[in-house]
């Protein structure tokens, strides 16, 4: 009952049913929850009250989650955003993804799951365990400031790109399976073999790569990720 | 049989029938042109054996190898080249063979005693089953010269020439039913093309599937309609996915809340009151609007109301005051009808038409405030509802009787998104209209009329 340890969540979501039932789960969950019906109001909301967490619905109206999400994120770099989506294609997803959500559900999901994700977002502590800097070839990464550098260029990273390179760095030279990788970031394995990993893995790579620094983050096919200087 | 075999072999048939007919013609003409022939050289000898009997300069020159005067015997045999038959026969019957070894006692009849030297008679004769010509000249007082050319002379000719005939009628027959066998495909292969593109879309179910249209007269009118055939089926098929995909997209809001309710109940006992209330009512919400979207999808996808119903003679008036006594009695709110005339009767199908009238109110009492008074307008066969509620948008107008489609604002609310799109499938079937637009004085106005 105690497991949101009162965490402040903002729900935008216009659908009443849902927003409601939200609303009523998480507060049961210990969350303050916050709950609004459109866009222009989540906005609003998140300058107010900086919640910890931002749960969006795709579909909203006067302004979109897909828009609200891209504001937010321009202005919160590191607040993790949810999003909600009644759709199932991979490019209503990859969307969601771009518009830089950390991760994102499909209605109708199972409440649970979605307390895991938010765990999962919430978790303030080291993905890896360790407050020691990590450095990797180039690359240098500060779990307890939440600072990764290349170069000594800083690297603007959202929490879930965050967490992920730490998580590599701190096991630098060993393969992963995207199953382990969904479990320690997301806090669950539901989905594996969705695309979502593949963006995030996409996302880092760009970032580490700006100025034409050679690849470190690399697939091995068919089994998952490895990080090498 | 196919196409192809009919068209080669009706052309061969043709062949056939023409090659018969010129062979059979050439036959006849060639046989009368060889008879005719007999005749005239039979005729040629006479004249000159009746020259010879009678004298003349035929008597000197029979004077060399002959007995001029001998007028009873017979002529040198010679004479009788290329006959097969010769005698001298008496008015008093008796009969001279001049030509030993060949046929003997030729007829002779009166006719043939009406032969002059200058006219000989000729005639045909049947002796042991064959058949001759016959010509007869005078020869001496009381006496003629007779003889005779076989008919069956040119039949050798004959069969060697329709030998030739029937081979040359046969390989015609060959070669417009091999002629007939190309053609056929120049005039089947697009209606091949076209029957093999549309195995191929029966098999594979592609609809866009290209098909042949290179062809021209019936064939490519038939490619046309085809493909006019397939680009509707298409489009039904495209608005039946379409139906799914929104009909499931639709489903999945209620079903979102109704599982977040369900997984709360887990906890039931650590609710609070007002909580356990909120989350029970909030389920019987979503099972009824899950049911709701149900009821309407199915009414919507198999038509069912205008199945079995035939129209006849309706009052407007009649199925409004009907809907509205139930609506006000389930909403509690003022709904008042306006009737210009409530007994004009209009032709319809009276549970659809109230099926449409009961949508209309519903919608106009959901989306307007509580306590505001809604009305129905009905003249003839035009029905309008008017709430007093915040209208419809502009922008949204064009699109409320599309299906799941849900104005801005109302889509906070609970609905279906179907309600008008049964209207507008009842008002069509109904060869109607719908319109929805909103009232100078403000609030909504969507109605219908039909004819």
């Amino acid at each position: 009952m105690t497991e949101g340890s009162g965490a402040r969540i903002l729900v935008a979501e216009d659908d009443r049913g849902i927003r409601e039932s939200l609303e009523r789960a998480l507060r049961f969950d210990g969350y303050q929850v916050t709950a609004v019906s459109d866009g222009a109001q989540a906005l609003e909301a998140v300058t107010a009250s900086e919640p910890d967490l931002v749960i969006l619905d795709v579909m909203m109206p006067f302004i979109d989650g897909l828009t609200v999400c891209r504001q937010l994120r321009d202005r919160y770099r590191t607040m993790p955003i949810l999003m909600l989506t009644a759709r199932h294609e991979v490019s209503d997803r990859v969307a969601g993804l771009d518009a830089g959500a950390d991760d994102y559900l499909v209605k109708p999901y199972a409440m649970s799951e979605l307390s895991a994700r938010l765990r999962a977002l919430l978790r303030r502590t080291s993905v890896s365990g360790t407050d020691d800097v990590l450095t990797v070839g180039d690359v240098t990464l500060d779990p307890k400031a939440r600072i990764a550098r290349r170069n000594g260029d800083e690297l603007d990273l959202t929490k879930t790109e965050f967490d992920l390179l730490e998580l590599l760095m701190f096991n630098a030279g060993v393969v992963l399976s995207r199953e382990t990788i969904y479990e320690r970031i997301w806090g669950y394995d539901f989905e594996t073999n969705s695309r979502s990993l593949d963006v995030y893995v996409g996302y880092l790579r760009t970032k580490t790569e700006a100025n034409g620094s050679p690849r470190v983050l690399h697939t091995v096919r068919g089994i998952g990720y490895v990080l090498r200087p | 049989m196919s196409l192809r075999w009919r068209i080669a072999i009706s052309l061969a048939t043709v062949a056939a029938v023409v090659g018969a007919l010129a062979t059979g013609g050439a036959y006849f003409a060639t046989a009368k042109q060889i008879e005719k022939s007999i005749d005239s050289s039979l005729r040629t000898k006479g004249i000159e054996l009746a020259g010879m009997g009678r004298g003349g300069p035929t008597r000197q020159q029979g004077g060399r190898g002959q007995q001029p005067d001998d007028r009873h015997g017979c002529p040198q045999p010679a004479i009788f080249e290329g006959a097969v038959g010769a005698q001298i026969a008496e008015i008093d019957g008796t009969k001279t063979s001049c030509y030993l070894g060949a046929k003997n006692d030729l007829p002779f009849t009166p006719v043939d005693a009406k032969s002059t030297v200058t006219s000989p008679v000729l005639r045909t004769v049947r002796i042991d089953g064959s058949e001759y010509r016959l010509v007869t000249v005078p020869w001496h007082e009381g006496g003629y010269i007779q003889m005779i050319r076989p008919l069956n002379e040119g039949h050798e000719v004959l069969e060697s020439l329709i030998g030739r005939l029937v081979a040359l009628a046969l390989s015609g027959v060959f070669l417009a039913a091999v002629l007939g066998w190309f053609l056929a495909k120049r005039v089947v292969s697009p209606i091949i093309h076209l029957r093999d593109t549309a195995e191929t879309i029966a098999t594979t179910q592609d609809l866009a599937t290209p098909i042949p249209t290179n062809a021209t007269g019936e064939v490519g009118s038939l490619a046309q309609s085809f493909t006019t055939m397939v680009s509707a089926l298409a489009g039904s098929r495209e608005q039946q996915k379409r139906l799914i995909t929104d009909a499931s997209h639709e489903m999945r809001t209620p079903l979102t809340s109704l599982r977040t309710n369900i997984e709360l109940m887990e906890h039931f006992e650590r609710l609070g009151p007002s909580d356990r209330h909120d989350v029970l009512a909030a389920v019987q919400v979503d099972a009824g609007e899950l049911t709701h979207l149900l009821t309407e999808l199915v009414e919507l996808a198999t038509d069912q109301t205008s199945n079995n119903e035939e129209p006849e003679p309706v009052r407007l008036a009649d199925l409004a005051t009907d809907v509205i006594a139930r609506a006000s009695r389930r909403s509690g709110r003022h709904i008042a009808l306006h009737a210009k005339d409530p007994d004009m009767v209009i032709s319809g199908r009276p549970a659809m038409l109230e099926r449409a009238i009961s949508n209309l109110v519903e919608n106009a009492v959901k989306y307007s405030p509580t306590g505001t008074p809604i009305d129905v307008n009905v003249d003839g066969g035009r029905l309008d509802v008017r709430d007093h509620g915040p209208g419809i948008p502009v922008d949204d107008q064009p699109f409320v009787f599309d299906r799941f489609y849900r104005a801005t604002i109302t889509r906070t609310e609970p609905g279906s998104g179907l309600g008008l799109a049964i209207v507008k499938q009842i008002v069509e079937r109904h060869r109607g209209r719908v319109w929805a637009q909103n009232h100078p004085d403000g609030g909504a106005v969507v109605g219908f009329a039909v004819p």
